[in-house]
């Protein structure tokens, strides 16, 4: 377990975020037609949605603030921050490396990371599966893949 | 007579050798991610889903609507034998189907479960081919501004009925209207919330957003309490429910597929509340209430009928009003839009060998499920036996692909893996992600609708609030609440909540 945190700091934290994007909404949308009332442009709903979505963050925030400190949430396992990197490196290296080599490190690292099996059992499982991904996606069923290095 | 006319020109569209084969797919795929715990329909859906693009819509509709109800018969077999719910709605049948399975009546109770839910099925699409022809010819004439009102009520209800609080679901349906305004103004072409890049002019992909969401979501939440699970396997042979069994589950059977068809017309988490209400019904009705909780089958039959009648009537609002009322739904839509098809009150008269089509194949679904459920049970538990360290690589790895094929775009896979990080951290501490998924595919009808009723109203506010639509819509809405206020009195939460964290 990386961490864990309470409740109430945790659901504070996400609905500030919202609080976030209900103002760029509102900030952004002031910049487009918000045309008149009988013809509403563009900027009309996002600003509603905004606004509709700031009252509600502060009602949230409003609320937590009444509640005592729940328990602890256990947050950022190992396995998942592992996980959510290779998802980032698989965006980054698709198309440079190509796809059956990225999907292959993609096995590579999650299999070794979550099975915990000698690293040279995970490569050997990670070319079989990128060899089979590749077989059914782009021969079998013709999905267009990033050749990359290849 | 014209109901089975059209029924005869379904069967003639589902009985081709092509839409057999995805009807069979669907139900094999959706048994299969009902079993494994941890992916659903949802999941199941949303990973097929980019393979649909070439295929025609109604063989897409026939699988996606295949892996949806296969997979609420797939849920049971994981509630009855390993007492973990297989997807949500699952969840009332750990408490008694568990039960059987650990005095050695595994059989019964997934024979019951098997039976029930081809019962409750097929009479769900039977009110769903009865009542959706007249209900699209009185939708046709809505006009923009009760077509408005009645989707605000959709989502308001969801925001009500979900298992969390009102106001954070609401957050939720707030933020999908947001994400559903990127892209392009649908009426002035104005560019909105694109950062510039032209890959965001069409919207943010459903796809990678729903994959995200639901999918690789799921995932990461199931890294963290990955365990071995520990079914108890079932003999064939002791299959067959004994006499009192059948006496004792056939009004179960018949009272769980009445409050499931209710329900599923209803929006918001209808599968998980008609079980629930199923479970309290037949046990105030029982003789035994004290049996329940102890392996009573009238506890496994009632819900299960109930889930699986849901799955048919929650049709109804989806291809009469082109409203989703759940996220399995709003990824039938999706798929129905991407082919070019509109469901909605004209799906009937512009399509019917998509609407026709999709409700033969549903009765031909239910019997390739019952024969699935049945004699090759013990094949699906062997799913079980798969580590979750490699379930979960392969399942990352097939939607990576799935994101991409559909717009060869690396940004989508982007927004896919920041879909499942938000989705994980939403659901962390419980935001029901569903509403947002909902909104988000509503959200431009919402705001066309809103516009257009604005410019024909000359900016007068009250059209919303005219007209004999309007009034029906707020008098569902109070039907609705009431109907809702009545699970809400039957406990589920409460129910749901002890369920979710069942004794050792």
């Amino acid at each position: 377990m990386i961490s864990g945190v309470s409740s109430r700091r945790g659901e504070a934290a996400v609905t500030l975020v919202l609080l976030g994007v209900a103002l760029y909404l509102i900030w952004t949308a002031r910049g487009m037609p918000a045309g008149t009332v009988a013809l509403p442009g563009p900027g009309f709903f996002p600003i509603a949605v905004g606004t509709l979505l700031a009252l509600v963050s502060i009602g949230i925030l409003v609320r937590l603030a009444r509640q005592q400190d729940g328990a602890r949430i256990a947050f950022g396992h190992r396995d998942v921050a592992i996980a959510l990197g290779a998802l980032v490196g698989v965006v980054i290296l698709f198309e440079p490396l190509g796809a059956v080599v990225t999907l292959g490190l993609l096995l590579f690292v999650l299999v070794a990371a979550f099975a915990r099996i000698a690293l040279w059992r995970a490569a050997l499982g990670a070319l079989g599966g990128a060899a089979f991904a590749w077989l059914v996606f782009v021969q079998l069923l013709g999905v267009q893949l990033p050749r990359g290095v290849f | 007579v014209g109901a089975l006319d059209h029924l005869a020109v379904g069967f003639a569209v589902a009985f081709t050798w092509k839409n057999l084969f995805y009807c069979l797919v669907g139900c094999v795929w959706g048994t299969m991610v009902g079993v494994l715990p941890g992916l659903g329909p949802l999941a199941g859906m949303t990973l097929l889903l980019p393979l649909t693009f070439s295929l025609d819509p109604t063989a897409a509709v026939i699988m996606l609507a295949g892996i949806f109800y296969g997979a609420m018969y797939g849920g049971s077999t994981t509630s009855i034998l390993v007492r973990i719910p297989g997807e949500a709605a699952s969840v009332v049948t750990c408490i008694d189907g568990y039960e059987m399975a650990r005095q050695g009546r595994a059989g019964p109770a997934l024979m019951i479960a098997a039976v029930g839910s081809f019962i409750g099925g097929s009479l769900s699409i039977v009110g769903l081919m009865l009542f959706a022809p007249p209900m699209a010819d009185a939708m046709l004439r809505v006009g923009p501004a009760a077509e408005f009102v009645l989707m605000v009520l959709a989502l308001l209800v969801i925001s009500f009925v979900s298992s969390g609080p009102p106001i954070k679901t609401l957050a939720m349906v707030l933020l999908g209207l947001a994400l559903a305004m990127v892209g392009l103004d649908p009426l002035t072409a104005w560019p909105r919330f694109t950062f510039g890049q032209l890959e965001l002019a069409d919207g943010i992909s459903f796809v990678a957003l729903a994959i995200g969401l639901f999918g690789v979501s799921e995932i990461l939440l199931n890294l963290e309490r990955s365990a071995d699970l520990q079914a108890i396997r079932p003999r064939l042979r002791d299959l067959f429910p004994r006499a009192s069994d059948l006496r004792e589950a056939a009004p179960a059977i018949g009272r769980g597929s009445l409050i499931g068809f209710v329900f599923g017309i209803i929006p918001g988490v209808s599968h998980i509340i008609s079980t629930f209400v199923a479970y309290a019904v037949e046990k105030r009705v029982s003789k035994t209430p004290e049996a329940f909780g102890k392996g009573a089958i009238a506890g496994v039959a009632g819900p299960e009928t109930a889930n699986n009648a849901t799955t048919g009537s929650s049709m109804i609002p989806l291809l009469v009003l082109g409203i989703p009322s759940i996220p399995a739904t709003a990824i039938l839509l999706s798929a129905l839009l991407i082919h070019g098809v509109q469901p909605g009150p004209q799906l009937l008269s512009d399509h019917p060998e998509v609407f026709w089509g999709l409700i033969a194949s549903m009765y031909i679904g239910n019997l390739i499920l019952l024969v699935l459920n049945l004699p090759l049970v013990g094949l699906f538990v062997n799913l079980l036996r798969v580590p979750y360290a490699y379930l979960a690589p392969a399942v990352l790895l097939v939607s990576v692909v799935g994101v991409y094929s559909v717009k060869a775009s690396t940004l989508d896979i982007g927004i896919m893996v920041a879909a499942g990080a938000v989705g994980y951290a939403l659901r962390k501490f419980e935001f029901d992600v569903a509403p947002l998924l909902l909104a988000l595919v509503l959200g431009e009808r919402i705001e066309v609708s809103f516009r257009r009723a604005l410019t024909i109203s000359d900016g007068d506010y009250a059209i919303f609030f005219r007209g004999a639509a309007a009034r029906v819509f707020i008098v569902a809405l109070v039907l609705i609440i009431v109907l809702q206020g009545a699970a809400w009195a039957l406990g589920y939460r409460k129910r749901l909540a002890a369920s979710a964290d069942p004794p050792g």
